[in-house]
């Protein structure tokens, strides 16, 4: 861990050196913010709570090759497509950059991982940005983050005074990029200094994230079969944006696209939430209901990846709380299962 | 994306099987020259022609697309390109709103009867693709 | 003017009444939530939960498509139904997708609707904490918060109830409050004609900046009630009309042919635009259509239901400019 600081008027400096080895940044487009490719004009936002979209599209993009293929001349030849990308993502916050360990514990982690996954958490250098506004549907604190909280991310910039940052570089990546450019990090402040900065933005308030998770996967583990569940869905529109915009949300589906001789297989996202989700060869689908599909998402998210890897899976970004058009969402659907009887009553 | 010096426009054309088919068959067998940027699609009817036929032609590398039918009144079907003539007068009209040149989407009516009008439709949309160049949108196959 | 709210009284006791009587099974209306701001479609199943149904300017998502969700069940559904809502209605009668018998309609006259985002951005800058009530005074909106009374003016009515004349549901059992007059601001399609303007290639670049944010969650064909066939044609394996990958080209092809495939049965209610995460104007593009189909066909009201659509009919003089 090593500390240093940037002034403000060198940010756009550092912005354009990144940019050579391929940089994306929240970019404000059309009334939203999104992570994009910093190319042709676009330039990086700077006052916003999270982009709509999350650093996920990065590691897990949304559409992946994974190998062409040719049937032309010799039979089959296979080419594997290996991961492109951008070296680094900036403007990531605390609570994307927790979602990469999560998303970690299913492709880098155990007996099975994707090496796509991996090369690209190798190679890509998160710098994350403190909060210093938070949002209405912030509810990070609840799963023991916050708007300081450094987890995941390989830089991590606070901001120190109305002229410089603070900036701290962690682990194999984040030096790499302090020795880089060292023209432009300045020396730390004092410890006094960095200590005060870093609690300030660590114990920042976060009024939704008051909610408090005790006990709540060891009352789901009664509640698979709880009316609760049809209820909620009633509501469900059945959508993906809640599993798309999710920053820990991973599940996909493979498929071949080819024209002629020449095709490529790729990987892409999926929703547990689409009715044909589960839907198998031979017409069987095991989660034809609504109910089955909402009670499937946030069991995952709340039992599930509890019991097979020991935490929650959600960050508190809020995403699903600003962007479900009926209200369905992590922080309602807790507030739901606290409030009833887990044997099925009211 | 270069332009290879032997660029020739890549044109696909939806005719009918009863009318404009038959029309390019009678080009053909009347040996009329028609340049061979054309490659037909029968359909049996102009009403057949999906918009996404359209929309996916030139998504995959079309310069121009052309969609023949019977003269309205005369379709095999009897109201077959009635309906074709509504959803194209449409058609024409997005595609230009989504960026498209108007200039490469092209709707005629050709009778089995009109070889002549056959050849002379192709060469014109041809020479008219060809000065417009390469179709920017193309995506890729695979 | 009045509010919605002024038939909140009205609305719970009607419903309370038909779920102990047994005529409907359940009853689709909104709630207040979680952000107050925002209500939520509610499904009471049980008279006590009567008590919970809500109706005012901020009650903004379409609810009659969730009739689908019934579809092949017994008994009856009671649904809460504005203009625009009404028209939804339509439409999904008239694509035979649900029957009349099935539905128990309670109408409610609307004067327009807030625009939710304008409204909470506004509450958070000024920090008026939660709203519970919300009142329409001549033409400002009230709304009663935690902070006091405020008022908003019509500036904070939704784009698209500026122009709508449907103030009074087109179907209904029963109609709670009064009737309104139709008036509206006429359907010009200006941000139709913005578009016509641009030249081609900034018409392509500004369609392909809306079209790489899609990230194809289908939130807008999910929400409209045009899109209502049993297998859409996105789901079919065979053919496989998209793939799923999501380059710009697959998501063009995707908004080019759900707009087409709603063509003249589009009833403009903006839902597609509203849910859309991503700001995609969508309505910019079934309007274009909307507004082609009227000035073509000589449809005075290309967005109301009519006995047969548009593009399922022709006149033998319809306008031909092809050689």
């Amino acid at each position: 861990m090593i500390y240093r600081t940037l002034k403000r008027e060198s940010m756009a400096v550092l912005v354009d050196r990144l940019k050579e080895g391929g940089l994306v940044a929240p970019v404000r487009e059309d009334g939203v913010v999104v992570f994009r490719p910093i190319q042709g004009d676009r330039e990086v936002a700077s006052d916003y709570i999270n982009p709509t979209n999350s650093v996920k599209d990065v590691f897990l993009p949304q559409t992946e090759s994974l190998f062409r293929f040719n049937t032309a001349e010799k039979g089959l030849e296979i080419e594997a497509t290996p991961p492109e990308g951008p070296k680094y993502v900036l403007g990531v916050r605390p609570c994307d950059a927790a979602a990469l360990e999560l998303l970690d514990h299913v492709f880098a982690e155990g007996q099975y991982t994707d090496s796509y996954y991996q090369r690209r958490r190798a190679e890509v250098t998160v710098i994350g940005v403190a909060c210093d506004q938070v949002g209405e549907s912030c509810f990070c604190t609840a799963f023991g983050l916050s708007p300081g909280h450094r987890r995941g991310a390989d830089v991590m910039m606070y901001r120190l005074d109305d002229e410089s940052y603070l900036v701290a570089f962690e682990g194999e990546r984040g030096h790499r990029l302090a020795e880089e450019y060292p023209d432009l990090f300045g020396e730390a402040p004092a410890e006094e200094t960095i200590e005060a900065v870093v609690t300030s933005y660590q114990s920042r308030e976060v009024p939704a994230g008051r909610v408090e998770l005790d006990g709540i996967t060891e009352k789901l583990d009664g509640m698979f079969e709880h009316p609760l569940w049809a209820k909620l869905a009633a509501r469900c529109l059945k959508c993906g944006i809640c599993t798309y915009l999710c920053p820990t949300c991973h599940c996909f589906c493979l498929d071949d696209e080819a024209l002629g001789y020449e095709g490529v297989r790729y990987r892409c996202w999926d929703s547990c939430m689409y009715p044909d989700y589960t839907l198998m060869a031979g017409g069987h689908n095991p989660r034809p209901e609504k109910a089955n599909r909402t009670r499937q998402r946030f069991m995952h998210k709340l039992n599930y990846f509890v019991h097979n890897h020991g935490e929650f899976q959600c960050v508190g970004c809020g995403r699903c709380v600003d962007k479900c058009p009926v209200g369905l969402h992590m922080l309602a659907v807790i507030y739901d299962i606290k409030g009833v009887d887990s044997d099925g009553g009211q | 994306m270069s332009v290879k010096e032997s660029w020739e426009p890549k044109i696909i054309g939806f005719c009918c099987n009863w009318c404009s088919y038959a029309g390019a068959d009678l080009a053909g067998t009347s040996r009329m020259n028609y340049p061979a940027s054309i490659r037909v699609i029968r359909v049996p009817c102009s009403g057949r022609v999906n918009p996404q036929f359209i929309a996916r032609a030139f998504q995959l590398g079309a310069d121009g697309v052309l969609v023949a039918g019977c003269h309205p009144g005369d379709c095999h079907y009897s109201t077959g390109n009635y309906f074709t003539r509504r959803r194209m007068l449409l058609l024409t009209r997005f595609l230009e709103y989504l960026g498209v040149d108007p200039d490469r989407f092209e709707v005629r009516w050709i009778s089995g009867s009109e070889g002549q009008k056959f050849a002379d439709t192709v060469r014109e949309f041809t020479e008219r693709v060809r000065a417009l160049g390469p179709s920017p949108k193309k995506r890729d196959a695979s | 003017m009045s509010g919605m709210n002024q038939v909140t009284d009205r609305l719970r006791e009607r419903v309370r009444e038909l779920l102990a009587d047994g005529k409907i099974h359940t009853f689709i209306g909104y709630e207040r939530a979680w952000d107050p701001y925002r209500p939520i479609p509610f499904f009471a199943t049980e008279a006590g939960e009567a008590e919970r149904l809500i109706i005012d300017e901020l009650c903004v998502p379409s609810t009659p498509k969730y009739m689908l969700d019934f579809f092949g069940r017994e008994g009856v559904v009671g649904l809460l139904v504005k203009g625009c809502d009404s028209l939804a209605v339509e439409r999904l009668l008239r694509d035979h997708r649900v029957e009349r018998e099935s539905m128990y309609i309670i109408g409610v006259a609307c004067t327009g609707l807030l625009d939710r985002d304008k409204v909470k951005a506004r509450a958070l800058e000024e920090g008026w904490g939660a709203v519970e009530e919300v009142r329409r005074e001549g033409d400002a909106f009230v709304l009663v918060t935690a902070a006091g009374e405020k008022e908003l003016g019509p500036e904070y009515l939704m784009e698209r109830c500026r122009t709508c004349e449907v103030k009074v549901p087109t179907v209904y059992d029963e109609l709670l409050g009064e009737e309104v007059a139709a008036t509206a601001e006429p359907r010009d399609f200006a941000e139709v004609a913005e578009i016509e303007a641009m030249t081609p290639a900034e018409r392509r670049a500004y369609w392909e900046r809306q079209f790489s944010r899609c990230i194809r969650c289908f939130a807008c064909r999910n929400v409209c009630p045009a899109c209502n066939c049993r297998i859409c044609v996105f789901e079919e394996r065979v053919p496989r009309w998209l793939g799923r990958k999501t380059d710009v080209g697959e998501q063009e092809m995707f908004h080019f042919t759900r707009a087409l495939h709603v063509a003249g049965r589009c009833v403009d209610c903006g839902e597609c635009d509203r849910v859309c995460p991503v700001n995609i104007p969508l309505r910019k593009l079934n309007r274009k259509l909307m507004k082609d189909i009227g000035e073509l066909f000589g449809i005075e009201k290309p967005f109301m239901p009519a006995e047969t659509e548009p593009l399922g009919q022709f006149r033998p003089d319809d306008p031909d400019e092809f050689e």
